[in-house]
């Protein structure tokens, strides 16, 4: 991995960290799109509103980059039952043109849970991190 | 026809189809290869689950989302849910929302599927 500047990394999570609005909870199928995570698979959702999914400043990353921290969700919505595997962070209000509504980051829950309809969730806050060098 | 480009990867036609740029679902046997980091992402790991919700043993094949490799073009509608899905998920029957149709290599087949689709 060659050199990577902070401020390179930092490009990417600030602009993270300036649109990303809600977080979502997903079923048993991974969300490859923007579409799968708010609507084909999706079972939940917190709307923090921009700049408030990452609340924080961006900070180091171990063992090596920068990273993001999300806001704990204490209360999200959960739109469907299911069980919940995975978890989702969009770019809801983009306007239309290159930096439009997107699915941000997506990954596994630490272990699933099953959700029903009405009831809330919750979601202890999590790390993004962009690798830097040295992996 | 309205044709939207929310952005380079995400295109709308007339509110009810979609196409949308996304990894491809693959498959693989688990190993330490295929579960290394470098090659599948970190969250595949055995004991957790795969793309599709199943336990992830070594040796048996897995689903997994390429996000290193090539990206494809995932085709929606906006359709009403079919009524034993929205029993399952809670919702009145008739509730709609958008339902993967396909899956194209090129944005031209995807925009040609999701403008079938309309």
């Amino acid at each position: 991995m060659p050199y990577i500047a902070d401020i390179v990394l930092d490009s990417g999570l600030s602009y993270a960290k300036t649109n990303a609005d809600k977080i979502y909870i997903c079923g048993t199928a991974e969300p490859a799109t923007y579409t799968a995570a708010t609507s084909t698979n999706a079972l939940g959702n917190n709307n923090f509103g921009a700049g408030a999914v990452f609340p924080g400043a961006i900070a180091a990353g171990s063992p090596s980059g920068r990273k993001i921290t999300t806001a704990a969700v204490t209360a999200g919505s959960v739109t469907a039952t299911g069980t919940a595997g995975w978890w989702a962070i969009i770019y809801s209000a983009g306007t239309t043109g290159a930096g439009g509504t997107a699915l941000l980051f997506a990954s596994s829950l630490a272990a699933s849970q099953a959700v029903t309809s009405g009831n809330t969730f919750t979601l202890g806050a999590f790390d993004i991190r962009l690798p830097g060098t040295g992996g | 026809m309205a044709r939207v480009e929310v952005s380079p990867t995400f295109i709308e036609f007339d509110g009810v189809a979609r196409a949308e740029l996304g990894p491809a679902l693959k498959s693989a046997v688990a190993s330490a290869e295929t579960l290394d980091n470098a090659i599948t992402a970190e969250h595949y790991q055995v004991g957790r689950h795969d793309a599709v919700g199943v336990a992830i043993e070594l040796g048996k094949p897995f689903s997994y989302l390429d996000w290193l490799g090539d990206r494809v073009w995932y085709v929606y509608h906006f359709e009403a849910m079919p009524d034993e899905l929205a029993d399952a998920r809670g919702f009145v029957r008739g509730t709609e929302y958008w339902a993967e149709k396909g899956v194209k290599s090129t944005q031209a087949e995807a925009e040609a599927f999701a403008q079938s689709l309309v």
